[in-house]
């Protein structure tokens, strides 16, 4: 399946506290290859899920979600336990960044349902090669 | 600057935290990949940053095996230059974008730091970054137990990474 530019349309959600990551991951996902149509941001995990809570009841999908793990008022971590819970945007794949690739939080967030995790600083091939594979395997889900 | 008393706890030694290779070797995988550009490391005296009367100063806490501070000192150009490189925009003041672009950097770059020691890497958190700006101010900080510190030149620009505190 083709997720580039012709292939299929994303709609993604980026969580992160600093408005700087978030653009820097926009960028590198529009630089991987993604053919992202629509970019929801949060600043943390409580507003990612009333993003996800509004896109479930307006049937606007979320393909792809990208969160930090270390943010105030809610972070990652929380954020993907409460999405399990209430089961927001299930076929999205969740992708953690995070400063702390070994932290025990990672294995938490994974253990919660993300789908794979990427350290800061990181290559537009490292995005490329996380998320191109969750796509493929959402889109045949 | 090892010490018997800071000897060694879950396998964190005074040696691995007072290596200033791990240092270089983060800030090159931060710049490198994030901003694309290439650093030197240059003596801390040919920066000129201890007398500059208007510095910026990154902050990112370290708590666990590690307790203390990694810490990034730049003069304001240095820094719209940093955030203008990581974010791809045409900066030219100091604005709450050059701000995050910073803590940003200053968070990546001690992650990339204690991943270079993985007995660190598994016992030790993360704070949300802080960010200093002013004239004349001075960071006072507890007598630490090591000190770990270098200065870079990024093409015009000069910055100095300094980490320290005292193991667990």
């Amino acid at each position: 399946m083709e997720h580039g530019k012709g292939g299929r349309q994303v709609k993604a959600l980026i969580v992160d506290d600093s408005a700087m990551m978030r653009k820097v991951v926009e960028r590198a996902l529009r630089q991987a290859g993604v053919n992202l149509t629509e970019v929801a941001q949060a600043n943390n995990g409580a507003e990612a899920l009333e993003i996800l809570r509004e896109a479930a009841s307006s049937q606007n999908g979320i393909d792809l979600i990208f969160s930090d793990i270390n943010m105030p008022v809610m972070d990652g971590l929380e954020f993907v336990e409460k999405r399990k819970e209430e089961g927001l945007a299930p076929g999205a794949p969740v992708v953690m960044i995070t400063t702390e690739g070994s932290s025990p939080l990672v294995m938490r967030a994974l253990a919660a349902g993300a789908k794979g995790y990427i350290c800061k600083p990181f290559t537009t091939d490292q995005v490329k090669a996380c998320v191109m594979p969750l796509l493929s395997a959402a889109s045949m889900a | 600057m090892a010490t018997a008393v800071h000897g060694k706890l879950d396998g964190v030694t005074m040696a691995m935290v007072t290596d200033t290779g791990y240092l270089d070797q983060a800030v090159e995988e931060v710049f490198g990949m994030m901003l694309g550009v290439s650093v030197e490391s240059v003596g801390r005296e040919e920066t000129g940053l201890e007398d500059e009367t208007t510095m910026m100063t990154a902050m990112v806490g370290l708590a666990g095996a590690v307790s203390g501070t990694c810490a990034v000192l730049v003069r304001e150009a240095g820094a719209i230059r940093m955030a203008g490189g990581m974010s791809g925009m045409d900066l030219d003041a100091v604005d709450d974008t050059v701000l995050d672009g910073l803590g940003e950097i200053s968070n990546m770059l001690a992650g990339a730091w204690k991943a270079k020691i993985p007995e660190l890497n598994v016992a030790c958190m993360l704070s949300v970054p802080t960010v200093v700006t002013g004239t004349q101010y001075v960071v006072h900080r507890k007598a630490p137990a090591f000190l770990s510190e270098r200065s870079y030149r990024m093409e015009e620009h000069f910055f100095t990474v300094r980490v320290y505190g005292v193991i667990q």
